[in-house]
């Protein structure tokens, strides 16, 4: 493990730091004092309502709070005091369409202000938001949608045309579907409303729902160990933990402008492309388009881009296109730089030297968290490669499951064992949606255990080793190998399969899918694009696999369970003995 | 080269990388990713493939030239005529 470490002067970037030193920050900090810095009282506490009504309380209503940009390069922007009356908008329509407090309401939007006026909206109404990934297929869009028990859907036109009304009737849940128009004229899709439409009757005001501490607030899905993707459930209490590790973490102050380059359909598009920065009163970007590098760094440098939140896979791609590229422009206004969504190696980090004068600071965290839970802080030196410390308030160990099924917390330095948090923060997940019994099974002894192996070296920094189960990480994304192999194994030709990650210089891991075809099906390339498409078809791009390989038989254990473990140390040519040793292996 | 067969071409190369793709669907002034679920990773694919097929050299920054099959004929032809 390369072990290189970026010191860091006081005074860089000519801001006071929200934390400046980790120790006395850790001593401080207290979760109570944290939630009393926020607009909500005693007994309620709204999401939106920090996100809005906070920061124009606090006079920042003209700033800007969003700026959307297309891809011809129009900037849209969205004041504070402009969103809320939008936000406001949203509420009532969700109000006139007689949905009851608690119901959920999903976007399958790209990253536009109509996510931002929907998310928002719901939370101010007190119903519970789910940005579902615009790329998925409308297979997992439709377990999605139906686990969630979704009533009220905002997505585009073409959206809707290509992924939901082929699923519409398996939906009776889904009473409104709101369109977002693409082109001013035309007729909508049957039983489907117009959204700009609704919006320009719905009145501008609205208070916010009286929602309390322990209300959902926020429906994630994430991918887990069985085809059945899990329903994370956030409170609005995790805007507490989402306020503060934007503070702590990525340092955001009054009128910075942040730029999250995260997609909405995973959390961090949603705890840090939505509602932390907003409390923090800090000026979004908001690039509506894919990425593209010389986009990027001209977005970078002419709108003056202060703090920057991307992803190990963007940042790769863009070491890729090469520091010349980068250097083309200047960047005197960007003053810290974090990435999250799956490990960033060390030479990663320490290409931000080379390219932006500043590393990478990388921070760990699920959406079972909530919030960034270990991060490398900008004002203390940032360990190459490593994940970093534990954020104040939060008490993370190495712990390892003892064969008698208890718990034991590794004390001594780089051990590796799995991550484990001692519940107590507030944006903690509160639940899985229909599945109480594996929510009681993240649990053991007292503490949440993560499903990612570290270890942690004497100084608290952790080194991220890999997932302790089958879910790929993929470009930011977890994917469930279950999933994918549900849906190849729908294709006439497809006998037996199993999916693994494999490791890519690019994404970190790429969706690899081993074959066995049924008899009469003769393996080619025909073929091979054939069950590619169906899975591209139904998953999307971003879940289907990459690569496919045929097998005329498949490893599997005594009892016919297809060993996907096996397959991996095959494929990473490591001793097939030794598979213990291989879980996760990055 | 025939511009008809270099279009059939870079077709298949496409269909390699995103066989969900239509050949006949595929309107060629438009981004395929304004068409298509197509996204970063699959253009960067489709570079690789066009960049080993035709035994030329795209540079990173020249892949939004791939953006389009229009564009992507362009390249290609130039980069052809260029080496003679």
């Amino acid at each position: 493990m390369t072990d290189r470490t970026v010191h860091k002067s006081p005074s860089a970037g000519g801001v006071s730091h929200y934390l400046t030193d980790y120790s006395v920050a850790r001593g401080q900090f207290s979760w109570q004092e944290a939630r009393r810095a926020l607009a909500g009282g005693e007994s309620r506490l709204n999401m939106a309502h920090e996100a809005l009504e906070r920061p124009i309380g606090l006079g920042l209503g003209d700033r800007v709070a969003a700026r959307f940009i297309d891809r011809n390069w129009n900037r849209a922007d969205l004041t504070y005091a402009q969103l809320h009356l939008r936000a406001c908008r949203f509420a009532n329509i969700l109000r006139s369409l007689g949905l009851g407090r608690g119901a959920a309401v999903a976007t399958v939007l790209g990253r536009g202000p109509e996510l931002f006026i929907a998310g928002l909206g719901t939370l101010k109404a007190g119903n519970v938001f789910c940005s579902l990934f615009s790329a998925f297929g409308p297979e997992p869009l439709q377990t999605r949608l139906q686990l969630g028990h979704v009533r009220v859907l905002v997505t585009t036109e073409s959206l809707y045309r290509r992924k939901v009304a082929g699923i519409r009737a398996a939906l009776p849940e889904l009473r409104h579907v709101l369109i977002v128009r693409e082109t001013p004229q035309g007729d909508l899709p049957a039983d489907t409303a117009d959204f700009a439409q609704l919006m320009s009757r719905a009145p501008e005001t609205y208070d916010s729902a009286p929602t309390r501490d322990e209300d959902v607030a926020l429906l994630h899905f994430t991918s887990g160990t069985t085809g059945k993707p899990k329903g994370v459930t956030l409170t609005h209490a995790a805007v507490i933990a989402q306020h503060v590790t934007s503070q702590l973490v990525l340092d955001l102050h009054p009128g910075e402008v942040f730029w999250c380059t995260a997609d909405p359909g995973w959390v961090t598009g949603i705890a840090y492309g939505l509602i932390g920065p907003l409390t923090c009163g800090a000026s979004m970007i908001v690039d509506r388009e894919e990425f593209d590098p010389q986009r990027w760094y001209r977005i970078l440098e002419e709108e003056r881009v202060n703090i920057w939140y991307t992803a190990p896979t963007a940042i790769r791609m863009l070491m890729k296109a090469g520091t010349a590229l980068a250097r083309g422009r200047k960047y005197p206004h960007l003053r810290h730089m974090a990435s999250v969504g799956e490990p960033l190696n060390a030479e990663a980090v320490t290409w931000g030297l080379e390219a932006f004068d500043m590393p990478f600071h990388d921070t760990w965290w699920q959406t079972e968290t909530g919030a960034i839970m270990i991060a490398n802080f900008p004002a203390c030196e940032v360990r190459a490669g490593s994940m970093g410390r534990a954020v104040p308030g939060v008490e993370a160990q190495v712990v390892r499951r003892a064969e008698g099924g208890g718990l034991e917390v590794i004390d001594s330095d780089d051990q590796a064992g799995e991550i484990a948090l001692k519940p107590g923060w507030p944006s903690m997940f509160s639940g899985y949606l229909e599945d109480p019994e594996r929510y009681r099974a993240s649990f053991l002894e007292g503490w949440y255990l993560a499903g990612d192996l570290a270890r942690r070296d004497r100084d608290g920094y952790f080194w991220f080793i890999g997932r302790a189960d089958d879910i790929i990480k993929s470009a930011g994304h977890l994917i469930s190998p279950f999933e994918v192999e549900s849906a190849l194994m729908r294709h006439p030709a497809v006998a037996q399969v199993a999916v693994i990650g494999v490791p890519d210089p690019i994404c970190g891991q790429a969706v690899k899918a081993f074959i066995e075809l049924r008899a009469g099906f003769e393996e080619s390339e025909e073929l091979r694009r054939n069950i590619m498409g169906h899975a591209r078809r139904l998953l999307g791009a971003a879940v289907a696999p990459r690569e496919i390989a045929f097998k005329e038989s498949l490893p599997r254990t005594r009892s016919g369970k297809i060993m996907r473990r096996l397959l991996r140390a095959r494929e990473l040519g490591l001793p097939e003995g030794d598979l213990s040793t291989l879980e996760g292996r990055e | 080269m025939d511009p008809t067969a270099l279009r059939t071409k870079l077709l298949s190369l496409l269909a390699g990388v995103a066989p969900d793709i239509e050949p006949g669907s595929v309107d060629p002034e438009r981004a395929l990713r304004e068409q298509f679920d197509f996204d970063s990773m699959d253009a960067l694919h489709f570079a690789t493939a066009v960049s080993e097929a035709f035994g030329i050299e795209i540079a990173e920054t020249e892949y939004p030239r791939l953006a389009s099959l229009h564009a992507a004929e362009q390249l290609v032809q130039e980069r052809l005529a260029a080496r003679g």
